[in-house]
């Protein structure tokens, strides 16, 4: 066992200051100072103060937490980088339970830099790194700060070969200055691989990349007079995130085992994103408080890990809500936050003053307009506090930098800022002369690879294939609609459409609709740009102001020189429109923001209750016929299913198992399917159907009732191409016949389904915007002969939709022994619907 | 005095049919299965009508943008729970969601909506914009989110929609709760947010942050069970009990934990269940007494030769003492089994400790335990 029992004598009592008559002991030996332990009762419940790592030289490790319990049985649970062990002990009256470190043997202290107390350290590679820290491996190489890389595998044996594959390293614009096959030392027997340079101060870009191996890219950044060491660990191929990092002021200095430990320790805190209160709190810390604070004048690096460790606390202790800090522990925090403020700060600000993750440190909303960050910072943290400043300042991340670009799509898998791909680069960097076409290739996504490996689309392109304008994307090319001039034209007429919908339709004028509606097109495109606030489409999408402001300018652009209709594609698009995947995505949030506005609240609580949406008659007709095909399709035979749903997906042929039901409970489900089905067909006759057709007819508008007018008129659903097939058809049919009508009020027969005798009336409405010879054509839709429904019957049946839909679920999927219930509960859900008027 | 349930309501979401996605066969009746404990006397005991808000997608729309439910559905069903009125909701909000989920940060996760693909991923819902919507307006005095979906990173760049407008929602909330406190608008707002309970939260995840949740086949039933609900069910079903028949947050999430775990090893997957409860301090899934009390085991120990004084048997804090000279070296025990604490041997002479774990022993069957065991 990993326990012993120890009786307590007067001595420990004395040691303790506590009288343990009726408690007992438990110490347990913690695996690193910078392990967490914590303890729980039978319950399960978390017995607090247990949480202090203190030094003990009887403990294997040296340290050890020890805590008084009432006798009973408890769970410890230790964490170290991010793996947890868990032991169930007894702790008795007036004993000791000692926990040894053999409970643990799954965690152990590592770290990337070569140290002697760790465990996955070699003695050969320790010593390559202290010698290779001190001497040039690239004596060709000049400039004023230094880089020492040292990448290193635990099995050299086994990887020897390929351990630092595919590492590249680049400047800040992307322009290859090694990929380590030169100018190293290296040893495959020992597993090593050393790269010591003078290079110019400034922003670098480690790169892990080729074929077979993930593209991972990492900042570094080296200052002026100082020698920035790098420690990779390395399996079979580098692992970027593993990094750890320190700086000394020359080459020649030995490195400080005891600093690299305490960086290695502070990043775990924030690779693991764990409680960094235990690591600040502990005796290490703050006996060796000097590590992070004296040692700072030799290792900078600590110092902006212990900033930013300093301030996670401070967010961790700022949130009350979250957990519970006691009154010492305040008063211990509050130091360490004027130690950061009055010491550590303006030392890093006078040593390394460009180093970016110290010019984040400095940010706060006075400074903030000054500093600006092209270049990203080395720590995700720093990123992250960056990216809330800039969403207030338009300057902190000047538009298409490397910052701006990186800042969309952060890997948040390690403490170090890194991109696997970015939807778009810095300008300068595809233009880069110097860049090999090989590492072009590691460095750009490959499309076609990127397509192989989605997996089977299900996506319903036809509507994207109507028109070009639609915000819609094919699920094989990111974001494919680009809000051009050409959608931005059409935007303006399906604004217009609505306009006429709400203000005629809604009131029941549709006979006083005008049969020519004049559009200007470019005056309304700017009255609804001119309700966005850049302030606000930041916040809300997280992105830099600067790029907010200039989405938002360039298609006020836009919107002020439409062209006229059939020029569009010819329409030269700024470079700022071009179609970047970010600059698609932007257009297309201000669009929707341009749409439907955020209302400013008023002064008038009652005002401000949100009103409910009226009840529209598609939105019932989708959730009675969803409830009817779920009642059909288990009353399908597993055969049919199949058939049916053979085009679904992979897993789905795998035989279901068939839910049982009786022959009564199969012949209920299918009548009330079919019931439900001529609800929402009698619903759907009553609605309006709109539809909005391009100058060749082209249908690039529809609401949804008109959608549910195409659907099959049988239950079973369909594969996903047999309904796409059939609607296109349809629609197609509809296109033609609405084409020959003329504007005002005309009847037409269902020319989608022949076979069933339904006149049609429709008003048709020209939009037509004279200065861009923009034409479109509103149809508004209603079935002959068929009265209108009241909408306080609508609202009764939208108020049964969720018992509807919970009961025919339960019935499909519930138990056996529920199914009578169910039955009943539903059996009411019907007659409540019949007795209900108009229908 | 058991807890009200008449206030307590569920938002459950089940999403198999996706445009864009792989289709999750077990998500739909994952769903339906959850709302079903949630509907029992003596389960969630949510009986009333429309305390149980499902919200399911299994079929397929031809315009994929519009396909239900999306995040409009989930805006207009939260709207429907009442939060347009600016009031007290209820006591406890259940949301549960079985789908596809993505994530790009670690606190956060995106819940797929059946119009989402893998490059559109904005057709979701970010759990963030629920959290903080029932965290910082105080709608309900507990919210517990259960989310059965996998927790990747994906390379395409997304924005999960909100659900509502927290701001404007909590100012609205604020402004009302202080009318009703004979308050003057605009300036006392203040006033009545401090008067609001601090909002329980405990958040049931399927897996860890870039990791994914797994579906498979159940041997027992021939359907695929996403591995979190089945787990979840089977505790709340009684597994997950204390002695007194109660079912506390850390009782769950331990046998979740551990459950989850067993479960994915079975199916040669790796697959572990992430519970976040540091602020569910007053949760109590279920009380005292609503279920049967444990069953016992039969317990023969075996006690070698070499043992010459006595064996100590700790239950908690209680201990019970065998004497081995006196009573020969087999000692039949009767004990209750559960998942945890395990009980604890302790032989006096040679000293010597073992760990008695019932967890997974068969009720009805004799367990037989050797001491000491062998090395």
């Amino acid at each position: 066992m990993c326990f012993h029992f120890r009786n307590l004598n007067n001595k420990d009592e004395e040691s303790t200051g506590k009288d343990l008559e009726s408690h007992g002991i438990l110490r347990v030996e913690v695996p690193h100072w910078s392990s967490q332990v914590q303890i729980f009762d039978d319950s399960f419940n978390p017995v607090a103060a247990a949480e202090k790592i203190n030094a003990d030289p009887k403990s294997a490790s040296g340290y050890s937490t020890e805590t008084e319990l009432p006798p009973g049985v408890y769970q410890i649970k230790t964490s170290l980088e991010g793996k947890t062990e868990s032991e169930w002990v007894p702790v008795r009256p007036d004993r000791l339970t000692q926990v040894t470190t053999d409970a643990w043997d799954n965690l152990e202290f590592t770290s990337s830099t070569p140290l002697q107390q760790i465990k996955n350290a070699d003695k050969a590679q320790i010593k390559a790194a202290q010698k290779m820290s001190r001497q040039l491996t690239w004596k060709k190489s000049k400039g004023d700060s230094g880089l020492f890389l040292f990448i290193r595998t635990s099995n050299p044996q086994k990887y020897g070969k390929t351990f630092t594959e595919g590492l590249q390293l680049y400047d800040d614009r992307n322009n290859l200055i090694t990929d380590f096959s030169e100018n190293v030392g290296k040893s495959a027997s020992e597993g090593w691989l050393a790269f010591n340079a003078d290079l110019p101060e400034g922003g670098y870009i480690l790169r892990r990349g080729r074929r077979g191996v993930n593209v991972r890219n990492q900042v570094v950044y080296l200052c002026r007079n100082w020698q920035t060491e790098i420690f990779i660990q390395s399996r079979r191929y580098p692992s970027l995130g593993t990094m750890n990092v320190s700086m000394k002021r020359h080459r020649s200095l030995p490195q400080n085992a005891e600093a690299a430990e305490a960086a290695e320790t502070v990043l775990n805190f924030l690779r693991y994103k764990t409680d960094v209160r235990v690591l600040l709190d502990s005796d290490k810390i703050k006996n060796d408080w000097n590590i992070l604070l004296d040692e700072k004048f030799a290792n900078p690096w600590l110092g902006i890990l212990a900033a930013y460790a300093i301030l996670k606390l401070e967010e961790e202790v700022g949130d009350e809500q979250n957990r519970e800090t006691t009154a010492h522990q305040k008063q211990s925090f509050q130091e360490y936050f004027s130690l950061m403020n009055q010491q550590l700060i303006p030392f890093l600000e006078r040593e390394i003053p460009s180093h970016p993750d110290v010019r984040a440190l400095l940010l706060n909303n006075e400074k903030s307009e000054v500093l600006a960050f092209p270049f990203p910072p080395m720590l995700w943290l720093s990123l992250k506090r960056i990216q809330t400043y800039s969403i207030r300042h338009a300057d902190i991340v000047p538009k298409n930098c490397l910052t701006d670009c990186v800042i969309d799509k952060p890997l948040v898998d390690s403490p170090w800022t890194a991109w696997n791909h970015l939807n778009r680069y810095p300008a300068d960097f595809e233009k880069s002369a110097k860049m090999k076409t090989a590492t072009r290739k590691a460095l750009m996504p490959d499309k076609q690879k990127t397509r192989n490996s989605l997996p089977p689309d299900y996506g319903f392109q036809t509507r994207a294939a109507e028109s070009d304008f639609l915000p819609q994307f094919q699920s094989d090319e990111p974001l494919s609609f680009t809000p051009d001039q050409k959608a931005l034209q059409h935007i303006s007429v399906i604004q217009t459409a609505k306009n006429v919908v709400n203000e005629y339709v809604e009131s029941g004028k549709i006979k006083e609709i005008p049969e020519v509606y004049q559009l200007n097109s470019s005056e309304q495109i700017n009255q609804m740009l001119g309700q966005v606030n850049a302030e606000q489409i930041s916040s809300i999408y997280n992105i830099p102001l600067s790029r907010a402001e200039s989405g938002l300018e360039n298609l006020k652009r836009q919107g002020e020189t439409l062209p006229a209709t059939g020029q569009s594609d010819d329409v030269a698009v700024s470079q700022d429109a071009q179609n970047t995947v970010s600059e698609t995505s932007l257009g297309q949030a201000i669009i929707g923001y341009a749409v439907n506005p955020a209302t400013v609240p008023s002064d008038d609580p009652e005002s401000r209750i949100v009103a409910k949406p009226p009840v529209k008659i598609e939105n019932l007709v989708g959730q009675i016929r969803a409830s009817a095909e779920r009642l059909w399709l288990i009353t399908i035979k597993p055969e049919e299913k199949l058939s049916s749903s053979r085009n679904i997906s992979k897993q789905s042929s795998e035989a279901e198992k068939d839910i049982p039901l009786t022959a009564e409970e199969s012949e209920f489900a299918r009548s009330l399917a079919l019931y439900l089905k001529d609800i929402s067909d009698n619903l759907l006759s009553r609605a309006d159907f709109i539809v909005v057709a391009d100058s060749q007819h082209k249908i690039f508008d529809k609401n949804d009732a008109f959608l549910f007018l195409l659907l099959p008129q049988t239950l079973g659903t369909p594969s996903a191409a047999e309904l796409v097939g059939g609607l296109s058809g349809k629609q197609a049919r509809w296109e033609s016949a609405l084409a020959s009508l003329p504007l005002g009020d005309s009847e037409i027969n269902d020319p989608s389904d022949e076979n069933r005798a339904r006149l049609f009336l429709v008003r048709r409405t020209l939009i037509e915007d004279k200065r861009t010879n923009l034409q479109a054509h509103l149809n508004i839709i209603r079935e002959k002969n068929i009265e209108a429904i009241e909408n306080s019957t609508l609202e009764e049946i939208s108020g049964m939709l969720s018992d509807l839909t919970l009961f025919t679920s339960l019935f499909a999927y519930g138990t056996s022994t529920g199914k009578i219930e169910y039955k009943k509960k539903l059996d009411g859900i019907v007659a409540r619907i019949m007795s209900l008027k108009g229908l | 005095m058991p807890d009200d349930k008449s206030k307590d309501y569920a938002i459950v979401i089940g999403i198999k049919a996706y445009v864009g996605l792989r289709p999750l066969n077990s998500a739909v009746e994952d769903a339906v299965k959850f709302a079903e404990w949630l509907r029992r006397p003596d389960g969630g005991g949510l009986t009333g009508n429309g305390q149980v808000i499902p919200i399911l997608g299994e079929t397929f729309y031809p315009e994929w943008l519009k396909a239900e439910p999306n995040a409009d559905t989930i805006k207009s069903k939260i709207y429907e729970l009442g939060i347009n009125r600016g009031k007290k909701i209820g006591r406890r909000l259940y949301i549960y969601f079985s789908g596809h989920g993505f994530t790009d940060n670690a606190d956060e996760i995106a819940m797929a909506m059946a119009n989402a693909s893998l490059n559109y991923l904005d057709n979701s819902i970010s759990l963030n914009s629920f959290f903080n919507l029932f965290r910082q307006v105080g709608y309900f005095e507990q919210i517990i989110f259960i989310l059965d979906c996998c927790r990747e990173q994906t390379k395409y760049n997304f924005t999960p929609q909100s659900v509502a407008n927290v701001q404007q929602m909590k100012s609205l909330f604020d402004a009302i709760t202080d009318l009703a406190n004979g308050g003057n608008l605009p300036n006392a707002t203040g006033a009545a947010a401090a008067e609001i309970p601090k909002v329980r939260d405990l958040f049931v995840f399927a897996t860890g942050y870039g990791e994914q949740s797994y579906a498979p086949t159940d041997k027992d039933i021939g359907e695929r069970r996403g591995l979190l609900t089945k787990a979840l069910l089977e505790g709340l079903e009684g597994q997950a009990a204390l002695t007194d028949g109660s079912i506390t947050v850390p009782s769950l999430r331990a046998f979740i934990q551990k459950r989850v775990k067993e479960l994915a090893v079975d199916h040669k997957v790796t697959q572990e269940a992430q519970i976040r409860d540091e602020n569910s301090e007053g949760i109590l899934i279920k009380e005292p007494g609503s279920l049967p009390p444990p069953s016992q085991i039969n317990v023969k120990i075996n006690i070698q030769k070499t043992v010459k004084g006595s064996l100590i048997l700790y239950d908690r804090d209680k201990s019970e003492v065998f004497d081995v000279q006196q009573s020969g070296f087999v000692w039949n025990i009767p004990l209750e089994k559960r998942i945890a604490p395990p009980y604890f041997l302790e032989s006096t002479n040679p000293v010597s400790y073992e760990k008695l774990d019932l967890s997974n022993a068969t009720v009805g069957e004799e367990y037989v335990f050797s001491f000491p065991q062998s090395k």
